[in-house]
């Protein structure tokens, strides 16, 4: 398993479409937020939003629309998920909102490989936003550690508090 | 629930019961020493039966009986599954390799979709574990894989025609005994090609390899296939299968 913490840049204007909402990153928030690029996003961004808003979350697509997005599919048996966009609005409203998205991945990535795999890879990343900064944690490893990236914005807000 | 065949009805435990007695009298022929003309003649009796199990499921369907229709989605899977075990033994046996690797690791994946509905079912470990052992012992592996990076626009829903986007079923998720894909895609482009360990699709395997300089190897059986004189000393030549065409019947 390997978990990396950065702090990133984001152009906020293009992010800041409803502080309200998860959002949902493209894939490449690097390359795709400098606009040069197709914005592409990972190819279970459509269903991490349908399983968010099962569980009362609403999310949204960063930039553009889910129905005229492009997809990326990586046919590896791990599974890629997008990248998760917390705003401090949205933090500080509704502070669960990290651990129930965390749940309901989790539960969603152990039903799509029963029968294949006890405890999936996956990579996905999580980008928590506070007055100062925004901290991107990149996850990559079994499912059953994913629980560890609450761990982190938990440790980080008894940190700043 | 009753299911009709050929205007007769039956009732939910004649067909499994049905089901039991066809699946008892493959697995009497799922083994390499069987023969061959037997052992297709089983598969096709399978295949009858199978299109059976799908109009039962359609019945039930129809009906709104979702329970039922995922019952008989884990016999049409596992039916699925016991067709290629019974084809990749008539395959090997033709020196068919790569053929045969790929019934493997269809029922292998078949079986994966039933115990989405359900992991207890009698037998599907013992028949799981005993394909794992096949995979073992019949084929020498593969260390690496070939995995594709694509990229795809549009498409609709499996289950209801919308577009994906716009409906609420999840892909991969099974709906009244069908797994939910997006389908009808158009726009689709290739984005990398990679080496790994574990694709999500094991049938996408190097074919050939230039194990020696200007030697060309067939990956699975080893043998020497074709010699071409060296002109550079830039790379090695590998054929692989980028994509597999043929999609499980999972709908």
């Amino acid at each position: 398993m390997t978990i990396d913490e950065s702090v990133i840049e984001l152009d906020y204007e293009l992010v800041n479409q409803n502080d309200q909402n998860v959002l949902i990153l493209p894939y490449s928030i690097d390359a795709e937020f400098k606009g040069t690029k197709q914005i592409i996003y990972y190819k279970s961004s459509v269903s991490v939003q349908k399983k968010l808003a099962q569980s009362g979350v609403e999310s949204s697509f960063a930039i553009g629309n889910a129905e005229d997005s492009v997809f990326l599919e990586n046919r590896s048996v791990e599974w890629f998920g997008p990248t998760l966009f917390f705003s401090v609005s949205l933090l500080s409203q509704n502070p669960n909102v990290v651990s129930v998205c965390l749940n309901v991945l989790s539960n969603y990535i152990y039903e799509i490989f029963k029968g294949r795999s006890e405890d999936p890879s996956v990579k996905c990343s999580f980008v928590f936003e506070d007055a100062k900064e925004k901290q991107k944690v990149s996850y990559e490893g079994p499912v059953s550690g994913l629980k560890e990236v609450e761990k982190i914005y938990n440790g980080r807000n008894k940190k700043r508090s | 629930m009753v299911g009709i065949k050929n205007d007769r009805r039956m009732t939910f435990s004649e067909i499994v019961q049905e089901y039991n007695s066809i699946l008892e009298q493959a697995r009497n022929l799922d083994y390499l020493v069987r023969d061959s003309d037997l052992q297709t003649e089983m598969a096709n009796k399978l295949e009858i039966f199978l299109v059976m199990v799908k109009g039962f499921k359609a019945q039930a369907k129809a009906h709104g009986d979702e329970k039922n229709a995922n019952v008989f989605f884990h016999f049409q899977c596992i039916l699925n599954a016991t067709i290629c075990s019974m084809k990749m033994w008539v395959a090997l046996k033709k020196s068919e390799y790569q053929q045969a690797w790929n019934y493997l690791v269809e029922a292998q994946e078949y079986i994966g979709y039933a115990k989405r509905v359900s992991e207890d079912s009698y037998g599907i470990d013992d028949f799981y574990e005993r394909l794992k052992q096949i995979e073992s012992t019949v084929f020498a592996g593969f260390p690496l894989f070939n995995s594709l990076g694509i990229l795809t626009k549009g498409g609709k829903c499996s289950i209801c025609g919308k577009p994906l986007e716009a409906c609420d079923h999840i892909e991969d998720e099974i709906y009244f005994g069908s797994v939910c894909r997006r389908v009808d895609v158009k726009d689709i482009e290739i984005n990398h090609s990679a080496f790994v360990k574990n694709p999500k699709d094991r049938r996408c395997i190097i074919t050939e390899f230039e194990f020696s300089p200007g030697k060309i190897h067939d990956y699975i059986t080893l043998k020497l296939i074709n010699e071409k004189p060296q002109t550079t000393d830039e790379g090695k030549h590998v054929q692989m299968v980028m994509y597999n065409m043929n999609e499980l019947d999972l709908d």
